[in-house]
């Protein structure tokens, strides 16, 4: 997406071999990653799964019980966090009640010793940056939730961090501020030049704002990697699951030759995968993005394998239906463009249907 | 524009507004009835004879009385400083931390608060008279027996009303002032503080009314040279209700009425300032 | 919240000023008192720890026991009044218009700022054998002579008004706690009414139970942590009363805290003083212990 984040190059962030324990609770379990300079890096996960614990740890406000963190090289585990180059947008803002919006933001540079020109410049830059010109004699009760979002992050981005970490800072707002917020963190994060940090349990803001994502899990990262890998080439059921839907198979090994293997897919049918992606198991699990069947009233000629199926329910999103299926004692999902074979008047309720799939969409998961 | 009354509009019942009505009545009148009558133009006392303001001439002229008030005065302020000092350490303390024996120090917080005035009262009576402090000191220090009992039983309930405000503090707010580069003197300073401000005031103005107004504890923990304002109605009223007495009364009741009024207005400014009014 | 170890200095800069004024001046004062009762008079002043009994066992003997037994009584018929004075008023405030209520709870709070011996006195001036409510009673009673007399009937009136003898004695006292620790019962009953869901009496209103049953079974069980806070508010301090019973009472109606007052000021009977305190204490604990374990049994019974 952003051809700038160089990943090859020495990390911002290094974080290595992190865990953290609340009591038997383990939050964070042998955590090690690299964020790269100027990248939008999120990470991803389900509420418990210690992504959060993980951005306080990076801020200062949670101490690892083993592993380091190292921005630029240089060991921050043990630096308060007033004293470290990171700063942070909460989840509840954190927007200062008793001060205006020009305090809230100078806040952060008076208790440093900023003399007072520089911060008014700096100031009143931000609040430019964020588009709150003319607010800033307004005190936080008087702003919408979108306003104080733009507060709490034009008082952590006057301060030139070196990373902002942003802990689920949409999650408060309603859909349609979502969205537009969703684009102007992307733009600020053009402007500013600054590596983004975000935590968040929204499948769709990571994929739509990130360059690159974490998932996590039960305190451990599953996969690294930028959104249309994560979507296209999941490395695990939790993966596949967690971004997206996926129609998941049990496959069974019945034959290799010649650099190919078949694979019989449950009741379904049988496959010729690739022997590389497969590895030397007899059992495996395959996923399939819902969109990549091919739904058709006639049975496809050209498809690596079609299967009989009947349609149980359909569900209209607009652009798209999301039809439920059965075949072969199974439950399967499919979508299709409404503007292309979703408009078709054979598929309702009941309609006996086929499914094709290209072996090239299958992808086969590690566990 | 009336609307119809609703099946939950208990107070548009008229047996219920007669009955809030009769309720305040009952709280109001007498008092009422107290400071009218201090206006009035009678030693007799009850039938209206006209409007005088000589009661509280001879109120300020009466030496003892004005001693007695300026006791209370400078016990209230001493008190008060001292209460909301001791109560919001307390309460700072019992909303920070995790330690062993809490519970024990909020059990002892909230002794003084609950026990029988009375069984106070004796308690520090005995406990000076061993100590040798009632009496025998010059003023101001004579004074001290008083001001001790009245900060024991006021800064419980300061650290009561600060650590309920403080209950509402957003921790994030003092993450985002570390964050943002304050170290922690700067954001208690600059961040819990402010926020502490309307229990801090809701506290002093507290411990200031218990102080002006308690009879019981002072009662046995005065000398005779250190009687404060009720002890010293209490005397007059023993020896029968006289407009001197009413006069003195209402200016007791004008005092604290004032400070509740201003405490309830600064309170009532703060929570617009942060937006939990409209 | 954090544990102490994350800052010990500023944990004991905070923690120490409060927990030593309230051992020295608060706990020490009472443990002497507790040691005292377990003395003998040994002069006008000294006090002798012999650890004897005497003490108790004057305190409990049937005269002061009767005199407990009294205080109680009085402190749970005031109380009662209170509850039943109290549950209407804080009710009006609940549903009371947004505009009002801020008016009405301050009226409700305000009596409660104004000092405790000048209420009382109020109420001595209005009690009295001559004074107001029997001046207006004196003055209906006049009117209501001169229109009955043309009629005949002024022989009924008798020919001098008597006036009612209702100050100094077990009534006033009573009449005294009421007006004073009204205020007491009043807040949290309103404060748990306050925070009742609304959506709840709709639904029993709803189900068919009249405003009547669904008083009795749903706004009373649900104001039930607010009842028992409002009883206990007032009954403390009623049980431990000095001042009400001392300006209202006459001499029959002595409580508890004017024998104990007594022991201390005028009779210098320092241990059998200090006994008493301590049974009054004592009782005090057992009505908190009962609240404390009906808080318990509510908070467990709602999960």
């Amino acid at each position: 997406m952003s051809p700038r984040v160089d990943v090859s190059g020495p990390p911002l962030v290094r974080i290595e071999g992190v865990t953290r324990r609340f009591g038997p609770v383990v939050a964070v379990d042998r955590v090690s990653l690299d964020i790269p300079e100027n990248a939008f890096y999120a990470l991803l996960g389900p509420s418990g799964c210690g992504k959060t614990t993980l951005l306080r740890m990076i801020a200062g406000f949670e101490q690892p019980d083993e592993g380091r963190i190292l921005l630029d090289g240089e060991d921050m585990t043990r630096v308060p966090p007033n004293r470290r180059p990171v700063n942070m947008v909460f989840q509840s803002y954190a927007v200062f009640p008793h001060m205006t919006v020009w305090k809230n933001v100078a806040y952060g540079l008076e208790v440093t010793g900023v003399p007072q020109g520089e911060i008014r410049r700096r100031v009143e830059e931000a609040l430019a940056l964020v588009r709150l010109e003319g607010m800033e004699a307004r005190r936080p009760h008087q702003l919408s939730g979108g306003q104080k979002q733009r507060v709490a992050l034009a008082r952590a981005l006057v301060k030139r961090p070196r990373l902002l970490l942003l802990d689920e800072p949409l999650s408060a707002l309603d859909r349609k501020l979502r969205e537009d917020m969703q684009m102007e963190l992307v733009r600020l994060r053009h402007e500013v030049g600054i590596t983004f940090l975000l935590v968040t349990h929204d499948q769709d803001e990571a994929l739509s704002m990130a360059d690159r994502i974490a998932v996590m899990n039960a305190g451990r990262v599953l996969q690294v990697a930028d959104p249309r890998t994560l979507y296209e080439q999941p490395r695990t059921r939790f993966v596949a699951e967690f971004i997206g839907t996926a129609n998941l198979f049990e496959g069974r090994v019945v034959a290799r030759c010649d650099g190919t293997v078949r694979v019989r897919m449950e009741d379904l049918g049988e496959v010729r995968l690739p022997a590389e992606s497969v590895g030397n198991g007899t059992h495996l699990r395959l996923a399939l993005r819902p969109e990549k069947w091919r739904v058709d009233p006639e049975r496809p000629p050209a498809a690596d394998l079609a299967v009989a199926a009947r349609l149980v329910e359909m569900a209209y999103h607009g652009d798209t239906s999301r039809l439920h299926l059965e075949a072969g004692g199974r439950r399967l999902v499919a979508v299709v463009h409404n503007a292309r074979r979703g408009g078709d008047p054979r598929l309702v309720p009941g309609a006996r249907v086929w499914l094709g799939l290209a072996v090239a969409d299958l992808v086969v998961l590690e566990d | 524009m009336r609307a119809e009354r609703g099946p939950l509009d208990y107070a548009r019942r008229w047996w219920l507004r007669a009955w809030l009505a009769a309720t305040f009545l009952f709280l109001y009148a007498p008092i009422v009835i107290l400071v009218v009558f201090s206006f009035n133009d009678s030693r007799r006392n009850i039938v209206w004879r006209g409007f005088t303001t000589k009661y509280y001439l001879e109120a300020w002229h009466n030496d003892s009385l004005i001693e007695a008030f300026t006791n209370s005065l400078v016990i209230a302020v001493a008190s008060t400083l001292l209460s909301t000092v001791l109560g919001a350490l307390l309460a700072l303390a019992l909303w920070r931390f995790r330690f062993p024996g809490k519970a024990a120090v909020e059990g002892a917080n909230a002794l003084p608060i609950v026990i029988p005035e009375i069984c106070m009262g004796v308690a520090l009576l005995v406990f000076f008279s061993r100590l040798d402090l009632m009496g025998g000191m010059g003023w101001p220090w004579s004074l001290l027996p008083v001001l001790i009992g009245h900060v024991t039983f006021s800064f419980p309930f300061v650290a009561v009303v600060v650590r309920a405000r403080l209950e509402g503090f957003d921790r994030s707010l003092e993450e985002a002032s570390r964050d943002l580069g304050a170290g922690e003197w700067q954001t208690f300073r600059r961040i819990l503080v402010p926020y502490m401000r309307p229990g801090l005031v809701a506290g002093a103005l507290l411990a200031m009314t218990l102080s002006l107004d308690d009879f019981v504890i002072t009662f046995f923990t005065s000398g005779p040279d250190t009687i404060t304002f009720p002890v010293k109605i209490y005397s007059m009223v023993r020896f029968g209700a006289t407009p001197e007495v009413n006069a003195a009364s209402t200016v007791l009741i004008a005092v604290t009425v004032l400070l509740t009024v201003i405490a309830m207005n600064l309170q009532r400014r703060s929570s617009a300032r942060e937006g939990m009014l409209p | 919240m954090e544990s102490w170890r994350a800052a010990p200095a500023v944990f004991w800069i905070t923690l120490v000023p409060g927990v030593v004024w309230l051992l020295v001046f608060f706990f020490a004062p009472l443990a002497l008192i507790w040691l005292l009762a377990f003395g003998e008079r040994a002069g006008p002043v000294a006090i002798d720890i012999t650890w004897t009994l005497d003490n108790y066992r004057q305190a409990l003997d049937p005269l002061y026991l009767g005199l407990f037994w009294k205080s109680f009584r009085i402190a749970a018929v005031a109380t009662a009044i209170c509850l039943v004075v109290a549950f209407p008023v804080a009710l009006a405030v609940t549903f009371a218009d947004g505009r009002v209520k801020p008016l009405l709870l301050m009226l409700v709070v305000l009596p409660f700022w104004t000092n405790l011996l000048v209420r009382t006195y109020a109420m001595i001036a209005v009690l009295r054998t001559r004074g107001y409510l029997n001046s207006g009673l004196e003055y209906l009673w006049m009117a209501a002579k001169t229109v009955a007399t043309p009629l005949g009937l002024g022989e009924l009136f008798g020919d001098r008004f008597r006036p009612l003898e209702i100050l100094y004695n077990d009534p006033a006292v009573i009449f005294g706690i009421v007006y004073v620790y009204l205020p007491f019962m009043v807040l949290p009953l309103y404060a748990t009414l306050e925070r009742l869901d609304r959506s709840l009496l709709e639904a029993s209103l709803d189900l068919g139970a009249s405003h009547w049953r669904t008083f009795w079974r749903v706004i009373v069980p649900l104001a039930r942590p607010g009842i028992v806070s409002g009883v206990i508010l007032v009954f403390v301090p009623a049980l431990g009363t000095f001042l009400i019973s001392d300006l209202l009472g006459g001499p029959s109606s002595q409580l508890i805290g004017n024998v104990i007052e007594r022991q201390f000021k005028a009779a210098n009977n320092v241990p059998l003083g200090a006994a008493l305190s301590f049974l009054l204490l004592y009782a005090t604990f057992v009505a908190l212990a009962l609240w404390a374990w009906s808080n318990e049994r509510m908070r467990r019974r709602a999960g």
